[in-house]
């Protein structure tokens, strides 16, 4: 499902971000991604997530092939991809039902089905009652629970979270952690960037590791 | 089609001073280039007009010597106002009227009678070097002296320098086409530079787009509508501002320069040429439009965002 080979990022400094990346997972793994602050964490995730292109090396991902996408097939990959931005990537001038229903107005869902799915998948998060406020006006953590229901609304093949739960309370982590488990049990793949050692534990999925841009557990299954 | 007018709004709402800068810029080069065009239809109009009445036929009494006729000729020969002064005799003004009224009344110009009843005249040009300006003025003031003469019967306008001025009125619309696209190319880079900046300060909005999969139209639409709708709106404006100020100059024709007798032969643009400009308004902004998202919406926008700011 997901493939990455002799991945490497390097930003202008040279920043040598992510080096020589080697993973494999398979369809409809839950596995959590952890490492210290300026690891690598994010950089992996814009890789996979085709937010931006890797320096050299490939990633596979749900039959696309990441290193060589167009404008056309760079949008169809998203659509099949949900991310959980760490900045969350609201639209500030777009209410939170508005926010999440963005991935299905693009795909070009019916008004009846996007009103439908989008309060579905509000309720799960417990946000029904803010789907008309702002952006600015919500907690961070109903921020972060919105950019969640944005990333979970169209049901895509794979879940990228990146800290999805690093605004929330101990319950409400648990709440949302227990919600991402059902999704994987539906078959998505959920690929989740964590600091929180206690819930990994707690968990037990396949952890992957990375420091210094480099994977140093977990790398195969 | 309602999503691109909550966009214009919005947009209008966030960038007030950015949206009216450049409907100003818009509105103003649409207007100069709008007042060319009408200067340039009219000019034609009018030249044309003055080509035909910049020559007068100046009709001899009965029983003019022809001395008399060479003396009078001589005179203006060598006046500066004149170009030229040729006589017309009887039989060759005959010949030009025979022509010209052929189909009107043919039997009555076979008769030689006729002959005793049409006048010996001198046909004169005025020169050309006076301006075209001034041209209408000298032409009278000619018409007033000779009418003076003891010989003269009469004096009237009207012959043909149409090809002269047919040639100056080309030049003129080169020129004037030529300024016009100076000016839109000018306008294209304010507008695509104000528009690029909306843009910019909207990047948020076109990276989000991007990440969820949004389609190139998709990200692109709005813009482009509101890049049209503004440089239509504008060739709107610049249109009424053109209307207005013809009008202006149409009453101080009418008034202080009636003379001159242009009001009536002066036109604005017809609907169809009104409407043909606001849509090439229109083409202006959705091309300026069309130039400042191609560079930002590549599909990369998110990734380049840390890098340009
Ligand atoms: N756009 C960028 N330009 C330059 N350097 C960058 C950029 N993004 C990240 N980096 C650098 O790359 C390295 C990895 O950053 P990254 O954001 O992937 O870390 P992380 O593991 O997600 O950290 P955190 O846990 O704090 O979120 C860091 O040294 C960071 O400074
Ligand atoms: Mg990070």
């Amino acid at each position: 499902m997901i493939e990455f080979s002799h991945l490497y990022k390097t930003y202008p400094g040279p920043i040598h971000a992510l080096k020589n990346i080697d993973l494999s997972i398979d369809k409809g793994e839950f596995v959590f991604l952890t490492g210290p602050s300026g690891a690598g964490k994010t950089t992996l995730f814009k890789m996979l997530s085709a937010y931006d292109r890797p320096t050299s090396g490939q990633i596979q991902v749900a039959g696309f092939d990441l290193a060589s996408l167009n404008q056309t097939s760079v949008a169809q990959f998203r659509r099949r991809v949900g991310v959980v931005f760490q900045d969350f990537k609201l639209l500030k001038d777009r209410t939170v039902f508005d926010n999440v229903a963005l991935p299905l107005v693009v795909r070009g869902d019916r008004p009846s089905h996007i009103q439908n799915r989008v309060e579905d998948i509000l309720d799960q998060v417990g946000l029904l009652a803010k789907a008309d406020q702002l952006p600015d006006f919500i907690s961070g953590g109903e921020q972060q629970r919105t950019a969640i229901a944005r990333a979970l609304v169209h049901q895509p093949g794979v879940l990228i979270a990146d800290e999805p739960t690093g605004n929330l309370d101990p319950r409400l982590s648990e709440e949302i952690m227990d919600l991402l488990e059902r999704v994987c049990a539906q078959g998505t793949t959920v690929f989740v960037a964590t600091h929180d050692h206690s819930m990994v534990k707690a968990r037990k999925h396949r952890t992957i590791e990375l420091l210094h841009g480099q994977v140093v557990a977990g790398a195969r299954p | 089609m309602k999503r691109y007018f909550v966009h214009l709004l919005t947009s209008l709402r966030h960038h007030t001073g950015l949206v009216l800068a450049t409907m100003i810029v818009l509105t103003a080069s649409f207007f100069v280039s709008g007042s060319l065009v009408l200067v340039g239809q009219n000019l034609d109009r009018v030249l044309t007009l003055w080509g035909e009445s910049l020559q007068m036929s100046v009709y001899l009494k009965e029983g003019t010597t022809s001395e008399q006729v060479q003396a009078l000729q001589g005179r203006l020969q060598k006046d500066k106002r004149v170009a030229k002064a040729a006589f017309v005799d009887r039989r060759e003004a005959l010949t030009h009227f025979q022509e010209q009224m052929a189909s009107y009344a043919p039997d009555l110009l076979n008769d030689e009678q006729l002959l005793k009843f049409i006048p010996e005249s001198l046909q004169v040009q005025i020169s050309q070097s006076v301006s075209s300006i001034l041209q209408m003025k000298v032409l009278q003031e000619l018409a007033g002296e000779l009418g003076q003469e003891p010989t003269v019967e009469s004096v009237s306008y009207g012959q043909d320098w149409v090809k002269t001025y047919s040639s100056i009125v080309a030049t003129v619309s080169k020129a004037g086409m030529w300024m016009i696209v100076l000016i839109l190319a000018a306008a294209g880079f304010v507008i695509s530079n104000s528009v690029s900046s909306s843009i910019h300060q909207r990047k948020n909005e076109i990276e989000v787009l991007e990440l969820v999969g949004a389609s190139k139209w998709m990200i692109r639409g709005p813009y482009l509508f509101e890049g049209f709708f503004m440089g239509a709106l504008s060739g709107f404006l610049a249109l009424l501002v053109l209307a207005a100020g013809f009008e202006t100059i149409q009453n101080f024709l009418r008034g202080e320069l009636a003379f001159l007798q242009l009001s009536h032969h002066l036109q604005f643009f017809g609907a169809a040429h009104a409407g043909l400009f606001v849509l090439a308004s229109g083409a202006v902004g959705f091309l300026s439009s069309a130039f400042s998202l191609r560079k930002l919406n590549d599909g990369w926008a998110a990734s380049k965002a840390g890098q340009e700011a």
